[in-house]
């Protein structure tokens, strides 16, 4: 390995993990020192990233305008239109959000008016994501599969109020399931999760987990 | 300087974590795991995309509004070294992998993850010269979907922290023909990756990738402490149960609190 593969490699770990401490013994250790410098990372953290999202805006206006000529000459002008478009919504963000300010009424009006809309139109779109993925999960191929149909059979019954007025007992099973079967399964997910994402932070900090590095398997 | 109140068992279990998991590393004991069919079949489905002729999209690397910096950048660290081990695979079958991901902090790492994946495989230049289209920001699903049918891929990797996108992303790449992993350890997502995809990692599965894709001593140690302390909670949660029935849960109950 070379010198600079082995620095670019070392220097991370070494970081890492004296971040990571500082971080751990700031969460059970209340001592001014440590608090004032657990800040400063934070503060680091968040210039850092701040710099990343101007770094990807300009990236994005090099890209696009090499789009935009490859595809006139291409003579795509579909592309092109959405290209601009993109580029001008990246403008016009900008002045609104850093040149007038994220309070003022423009930057509302232009959040109320486009994004929010555009948001709750993709987030309805789920629902037919939902259907289609709850048609494909519902068709029974093994003792698995059908436990599933009923348990989901039993749920949607148990939530339509023609059905629970004439069979009152559904929402009690409807519950029990939600209460004990539901629950306890997702306590042990929970408890497991937990624990691995304790031991892979332990792996993070002992530069074992170097997959974030690129480092898997070299 | 003091310690934080209500912390302290917090403190004693992690410092048991790490004695524990250094005490399996340095004595060098065996370690099993068990077979992880979701991690075995990326193999299978990059084979499949060769036959195909279609590329592989992998996604996880910070869905939602979140990123290296969030809470829930194990999991992003998790997705990173399957797209570390994927990207090898394809590279070595010559195979496109298209890497996707919704937070600007996770691409420069996205793009080392491959760049060392094809160096290690002797394909760095294919790498650099097709580098833009095999690493495309999506900030969002419209994207995901818009790219799944652009690209009608023969494999989707699908691991890391989700929120309601998952199912609209994993249905739309399930309908263009790609088959599916899925795995990721936010707990509502689950049933959905569960329903749409063809193999799973559930919970806490994703966390051991770089362990079993390496399978070192050191690493497999972590994932035994991992599961002795799953035992200890099994234990406390018996113990917690009996201790409420006889109406006695009064010193665990501040034990918790401690």
């Amino acid at each position: 390995m070379s010198t600079a593969r082995t620095y670019k490699r070392q220097i991370p770990l070494a970081l890492t993990f004296i971040v990571g401490m500082i971080i751990t013994f700031d969460w059970f250790i209340k001592w001014e020192p440590l608090q004032n410098l657990t800040t400063t990372i934070m503060n680091f953290q968040i210039i850092m990233v701040a710099f990343m999202m101007g770094f990807a805006g300009i990236n994005l206006v090099i890209i696009h305008t090499r789009r935009i000529q490859q595809n006139m000459s291409d003579n795509k002008m579909f592309d092109v239109l959405l290209s601009v478009v993109l580029l001008g919504c990246l403008i016009i963000w900008t002045i609104a959000g850093i040149g007038i300010g994220r309070n003022s009424d423009t930057y509302k009006w232009l959040f109320n008016t486009f994004n929010q809309p555009l948001g709750a139109t993709a987030y309805a779109a789920t629902l037919f994501y939902l259907a289609s993925a709850t048609y494909r999960v519902l068709r029974v191929r093994s003792a698995e599969t059908g436990v599933l149909l009923l348990v989901a059979f039993i749920t949607i019954l148990g939530n339509i109020p023609l059905i629970t007025t004439y069979v009152p007992i559904i929402i009690t099973i409807r519950t029990w399931i939600a209460d004990y079967l539901v629950k306890f399964s997702y306590r042990a997910i929970t408890i497991g999760v937990g624990l691995g994402g304790i031991m892979m932070g332990v792996r993070t900090l002992l530069a074992m987990e170097t997959g974030y590095l690129g480092a898997v398997e070299e | 300087m003091e310690l934080v109140a209500g912390r302290m068992l917090d403190l004693v279990t992690l410092i048991a974590m790490w004695a524990v998991a250094l005490f399996l590393i340095y004595s060098k004991r065996e370690v099993w795991i068990r077979r992880l069919p979701a991690l075995d079949f990326i193999e299978e489905a990059v084979g499949r995309a060769a036959e195909m002729g279609r590329p592989v999209v992998a996604q996880g690397f910070g869905s939602g509004s979140s990123g290296l910096q969030s809470s829930v950048s194990p999991m992003i660290v998790a997705a990173l070294s399957i797209l570390g081990h994927a990207a090898r695979i394809c590279a070595r079958h010559g195979t496109q992998i298209v890497a996707t991901m919704r937070s600007e902090s996770v691409l420069p790492v996205a793009d080392e993850v491959l760049r060392t994946a094809y160096r290690l495989e002797g394909k760095l230049e294919e790498y650099e010269a097709r580098k833009e289209e095999m690493l495309p920001w999506t900030p969002n699903q419209a994207t995901m979907v818009a790219l799944a049918y652009e690209l009608r891929p023969a494999a989707h990797i699908i691991i890391g922290a989700f929120w309601h996108e998952s199912v609209q992303i994993a249905e739309v790449f399930g309908s263009v023909g790609a088959v599916q992993i899925g795995g990721t350890g936010r707990l509502y997502q689950i049933p959905f990756f569960a329903a749409i995809c063809d193999m799973n990692l559930i919970g806490e599965e994703i966390y051991a990738v770089g362990a079993y894709i390496n399978r070192t001593p050191q690493m497999l140690a972590s994932i035994a402490t991992q599961d002795y302390f799953k035992l200890i909670s099994v234990a406390l949660i018996i113990l917690g149960t009996l201790l409420t029935t006889l109406g006695m849960i009064g010193p665990l109950d501040a034990l918790f609190k401690w």
